[in-house]
């Protein structure tokens, strides 16, 4: 039984942590990272606006 | 059954907190619609996707209230034991993102889904035939998503089931059906992020507030005092719960080892966030820091499932238990209802509505993205190919409709079934129907010179073998032809069944013109 419990207490612990620590990094950082998508997908929608035939071409 | 068990401190302020965060995720789902300008941009994001804004989609995703219940579920049923679906998911994902194996060359095909790779390797057949499957497996699969979603919305807010239970499935399938529609993987990208951050928080503040609840000592007591199981090996489920509580044993980590390895690769969700990012290395980059929130999405709802255990069955609450067993008897709720009845119970008003507004966003962070994958791959693998050729307008409108169909189907599916074994069962059995299928046709496409159309056609069609799984079907061969045939079996042969295909219909119909 000590085995299992102390796999399975250890798993629990790490899991919390690094969890909460992802939450922390990845919340701040992606931000940065939606403005940097949104500008490039900005072009899209730029080109798409200026030539419409674009999307009417059947592929 | 005792009002006592439903008793929640659920408020008007937490609806409160609920509609706000809906009303915001809504908005900010259309404003995102500005930002389509072609095929690409509504189905991959324009493949802008970095490694952090990936891995909160990643995360927003495959942590979906779904999971949550049936994580819950299994710890509820199952205790400390169940946890070792953790340890396979989180070994899966490190091989992965150490080898890049699969994921890494997929991405290098630059193509927009799964089956358009089958095309570019093996034949547009095998692609229409390829995106059925993964339709069909992935439409059952999702078919009990909703009826999670308002068990858990009914059993932590205290409303009663029954007409509630569908209007809420109904409301919270059109609110994403709504954005979704409009703006595509831009939509799903950006609310993604919301209710990552949202549901992250929620999910740290429920297993400090569970953890708080229990106590370490009581956490103990779960085996020592109150019969938790705690080895999976053991085929002998000791818990309280009686036969309520399924074991697990040696064939079903075999058996679920095979189905989370395949997923994490080539599940349709999350291999277009694979088919997503800018470059291969964010693709194994991605998979490696997966690992976490991979861990977390099992392990932590696992823990509030022990919570709810340990209330209901010790010595705080004495009777509480045999009351909720003769409700789960009654079918007037099920083993998913224990965890969000114990939340409601030490979850304090405020706090309730922003760990709901939490489940709801890991609700629609699912819902969006898989109903955006599935109706890409019947318009891009079904549509187009059998009708086409079609502009990017009208691929932009067949994908909407699919998603508004799909929508539909799983408002059925969900009203009218109910699963016999426990939530997560079910889903690996309908999983399994594309995954046995897909695994050797990608990986032999991707590793093995030889491999052939019609190996492909075989192992696609063994697939289809997953369904002997269903709980119906081990019933009627349990009668017809042995007693001791288990759901696991069919799932471990579906899979034989289709490398052995694949691999027999390689060697004997070689492919002309690769030859």
């Amino acid at each position: 039984m000590q085995f299992w419990m102390t796999l399975w207490t250890g798993l629990l612990v790490v899991s919390a942590g690094a969890f909460l620590l992802m939450l922390l990094i990845v919340g701040f950082g992606a931000i940065g990272e939606l403005r940097q998508m949104l500008m490039e997908l900005r072009a899209d929608t730029r080109e798409s606006a200026a030539h419409p035939e674009i999307l009417d071409r059947a592929e | 059954m005792n009002p006592a068990l439903t008793e929640t401190n659920f408020t008007g302020l937490d609806w409160g907190i609920v509609a706000a965060y809906l009303l915001v995720s809504v908005i900010v789902g259309v404003w995102a619609n500005r930002y389509v300008g072609n095929l690409s941009d509504y189905l991959v994001a324009g493949r802008t996707l970095r490694i952090r804004l990936a891995l909160a989609t990643m995360t927003g995703t495959e942590l979906g209230l779904v999971t949550v219940m049936y994580s819950s579920e299994l710890g509820f049923t199952q205790q400390y034991a169940s946890l070792y679906l953790s340890v396979i998911e989180g070994v899966s994902l490190l091989i992965v993102g150490l080898t890049g194996i699969v994921v890494y060359r997929l991405r290098q095909a630059a193509v927009l889904t799964i089956p358009e790779y089958y095309e570019a390797r093996y034949s547009q057949g095998v692609r229409i035939l390829g995106g059925v499957m993964m339709v069909l497996a992935g439409v059952l699969n999702m078919g009990l998503f909703l009826k999670a979603a308002s068990e858990f919305l009914t059993a932590i807010s205290g409303l009663p089931q029954g007409d509630f239970l569908k209007w809420i499935m109904t409301g919270l399938l059109l609110m994403v059906l709504f954005y979704t529609v409009l703006g595509g993987m831009v939509s799903v990208v950006i609310t993604d992020l919301v209710q990552f951050i949202i549901l992250g928080i929620a999910m740290v503040v429920v297993t400090w507030l569970v953890f708080q609840n229990v106590g370490y000592d009581g956490l103990a007591e779960v085996v020592t005092a109150h019969q938790g199981y705690f080895n999976p090996t053991s085929d002998i489920n000791p818990s309280k719960l009686g036969g309520r509580g399924q074991p697990i044993g040696v064939l079903t980590i075999a058996v679920q080892a095979a189905v989370i390895f395949t997923a994490i690769m080539l599940w349709p969700s999350s291999a277009s966030r694979t088919l997503a990012v800018k470059t291969p290395e964010v693709a194994k980059q991605l998979y490696l820091y997966s690992t976490i929130p991979f861990l977390a999405r099992r392990a932590l709802p696992v823990f509030w499932g022990i919570g709810a255990y340990a209330f209901f069955f010790g010595t705080t609450s004495p009777g509480f238990g045999q009351e909720l067993l003769a409700a789960i008897d009654a079918n007037e709720i099920s083993t998913r209802s224990a965890m969000p009845l114990y939340l409601a119970k030490i979850i304090p008003t405020g706090f309730l509505g922003l760990v709901t507004a939490g489940m709801i966003a890991a609700f629609m962070s699912t819902h969006d993205s898989y109903l955006l994958c599935w109706s890409g791959v019947v318009t891009q693998d079904i549509v187009a190919p059998l009708f086409g050729p079609l502009s990017q307008r009208q691929r932009i409108l067949t994908t909407r409709i699919g998603i508004v169909s799909i929508g539909a189907m799983l408002l059925i599916w969900g009203l009218w079934y109910e699963p016999e074994g426990n939530l997560w069962a079910y889903m690996a059995v309908t999983g399994t129907v594309y995954l046995a299928g897909v695994l050797p046709i990608v990986i032999g496409g991707l590793y093995w010179k030889r491999g052939s159309t019609v190996g492909a056609y075989a192992a696609l069609i063994g697939g289809l073998s997953g369904l002997l799984g269903l709980d119906p079907a081990v019933r009627y061969l349990k009668i017809a032809v042995s007693p001791a045939i288990e759901s696991g079996h069919m799932t471990l042969l579906t899979f034989a069944i289709s490398i052995a295909g694949y691999v027999l219909g390689s060697l004997l119909f070689p492919d002309s013109a690769k030859e």
